[in-house]
């Protein structure tokens, strides 16, 4: 369903967490990954990473850029905008949800989650895109 | 035989506050570590049971901890110990991945409950866990289907009563009342079993929807907690102080209407719920449930000051202890030193300051009664050591419903004191030398007298 050659932007402001999302990323297959701590770095990672980026997955409460302008500014760019982006929350955060899928967002993680979550989560992102593609 | 102990992971965790645990987690593996980025990446490589967190010395969040425990140990129970209101938001953590979170010493008594229960179940019943029930609900003579334990404070034992085959003998019973106990205990196992036999006597009294006493006491309990915990956040987080303030407000006003002051809180029933009254879980929480209690249902019968704003004092007297540090507020009050008196004997301000910095609209008389609930009728109270007539009535009540539920306090080898007992010996021993009496001594004759009234009419 998913390409795990695919390079992974984690963005997270804490470096546990980095290193937590990005081992479940690693346990289904996903080796190759890139690290960022708030949405401006990330920023710069999506716009000067080689090989590029193919998938974003970042946390929502970050400081200097949030996971949502994050987002905002990805789908605002023509050259990212396809790419399947996935906001990690944490249950406190969720009454925020609606608005990251306005943004367009393709799929969210409440945290605590656990690989197959994430698989699950995955598989959803690409089926949306898929489907879209189709439509 | 430490292979077969459940593991408990305890990360930053002062030795003094697993020391105060020590009874349960004596049938457990302790591992203890110190935190480290490396502690939060990667998960212990065994079955955890339980993972008690302290309060990180390194940068390292709160909410990266609990978040970063959750994920690493999906299924397990993880626990956050505080001893400081700092950075202290427990539903905020709950959300964010912490199965509970204990301001100590305030939740001594829930902490060492959870940790028996934590226990219980990783050793599959090996260890027990026992929880409070109250002997109102158990009708004598009807086969009980759990088994009934009684802790005995003398000698801190805890004994099988009755068997969960058999019925509880009306003997029984009434030797139950002549030592004065209203609480047994059921272990966490067969709870089932007892809320089963409770529901079926509410039945038989055509009382469906109600609620048995233990239930009653259960859901109270957590109410105050809630409310409590809700008032030591540190609130430097709000920007609405206002709307915080009218929402704790309101939440106190709904336990006094759900718990204290009900349609049946009229002058011929204050005397049965002060009777009913007990403190056998020993927490912060319980002491301002039963001293809200006590003021309130005092006021009806003395028709001193407004029975709500009495309930609302009782619940909110002690806040302010939560800004006293553990060492001196678990000592007793010969234990501590000039300094750590200094310190202690301020709460009722830091009280009343509390109050005010959450921008809870309360009326004067209960922040009036908060603020000299410890100035004694003899002058020698605190913190203004002021003198009798300058205390109001109703932080005399106050002061005499907090007196009262200090000396039905359970500790091991004291005899167990019920409040009309109480009452009595904080009465006989002022009036006996009114000079140095802590409350006004007209106000104990009335006291005394409606007690007196109360046994001639056989109500005691």
């Amino acid at each position: 369903m998913f390409d795990t050659k695919s390079r992974v932007l984690i963005v997270d402001d804490m470096g546990t967490m980095r290193k937590i999302v990005g081992k479940c990323f690693k346990e289904l297959g996903f080796l190759d990954q890139v690290e960022a701590a708030d949405g401006a770095l990330a920023w710069q990672a999506l716009t000067t990473s080689q090989p590029p980026i193919d998938i974003i997955v970042s946390d929502w409460n970050m400081p200097n850029c949030t996971g949502l302008e994050l987002l905002k500014r990805v789908r605002g760019d023509k050259r990212y905008a396809h790419l399947p982006f996935l906001l990690i929350t944490a249950e406190s955060e969720q009454h925020q949800i609606l608005e990251a899928v306005k943004s367009g967002v393709h799929g969210y993680i409440v945290k605590p989650f656990s690989p197959p979550t994430l698989k699950e989560k995955l598989e959803a992102t690409y089926q949306k895109i898929a489907g879209v593609k189709k439509a | 035989m430490s292979e077969s102990k459940p593991i408990v992971l305890c990360f930053g965790v002062p030795p003094h506050l697993l020391q105060m645990g020590s009874e349960s987690l004596s049938h457990a593996q302790i591992l203890s570590k110190e935190y480290s980025p490396e502690i939060l990446e990667i998960a212990h490589p065994e079955p955890v049971a339980l993972v008690l967190c302290g309060f990180p010395k390194t940068n390292l969040s709160l909410v990266e901890i609990s978040q970063s425990m959750r994920m690493l140990y999906p299924k397990s129970s993880i626990y956050f110990l505080t001893e400081s209101r700092k950075d202290y938001h427990r539903k905020d953590l709950q959300k964010n991945g912490f199965t509970d979170v204990f301001f100590l010493p305030s939740d001594k008594g829930l902490f060492l409950s959870s940790l028996q229960t934590q226990m219980s179940q990783a050793t599959k019943g090996e260890v027990k866990a026992y929880r409070t029930v109250q002997l109102i609900d158990i009708v004598p003579e009807t086969v009980l289907g759990f088994d009934l334990y009684l802790h005995l404070q003398a000698n801190n034992k805890k004994i099988r009563y009755v068997s969960k085959s058999e019925p509880l003998s009306l003997e029984k019973s009434e030797k139950l009342k002549k030592h004065h106990f209203q609480s047994g205990l059921v272990t966490e196992d067969q709870m089932k079993n007892f809320f089963h036999f409770t529901a079926q006597q509410l039945k038989k009294l055509n009382n469906k929807d109600g609620l048995s006493e233990t239930e009653r006491l259960e859901k109270k309990a957590r109410a105050v907690r809630d409310l409590l915990t809700g008032i030591f956040s540190d609130s430097s987080h709000t920007t609405d102080n206002l709307a915080q303030g009218k929402q704790i407000l309101n939440d106190c006003q709904e336990i006094v209407k759900a718990y204290v002051i009900d349609d049946k809180s009229n002058e011929s029933a204050w005397f049965a719920k002060i009777a009913a009254i007990t403190n056998n879980e020993n927490t912060a929480y319980s002491h301002a449930s039963n001293t809200s209690t006590l003021a309130a249902m005092f006021s009806i019968a003395l028709e001193v000051g407004d029975p709500k704003e009495m309930a609302l004092a009782g619940l909110l007297h002690d806040i302010g202890l939560s800004d006293v540090p553990a060492e001196i507020s678990l000592k007793s009050d010969a234990e501590r030193t000039p300094q750590e008196k200094e310190i202690y004997e301020k709460h009722p301000l830091r009280s009343v300051a509390m109050i005010k910095e959450r921008k809870m609209l309360i009326s004067e008389n209960v922040v009036t009664a908060i603020e000299q609930h410890h100035e004694r009728f003899h002058g020698g109270g605190y913190p203004s050591k002021m003198p009798g007539p300058k205390i109001s009535k109703e932080a005399q009540l106050l002061a005499f419903a907090d007196m009262v539920d200090e000396m039905i306090e359970p500790k091991p080898g004291k005899p167990v004191i019920t409040v009309p007992d109480a009452v009595e010996k904080i009465c006989t021993e002022a009036l006996s030398q009114p000079a140095s009496s802590p409350i006004d001594p007209g106000l104990l004759r009335k006291i005394r007298g409606l007690f007196n009234k109360q046994k001639v009419n056989g109500a005691a």
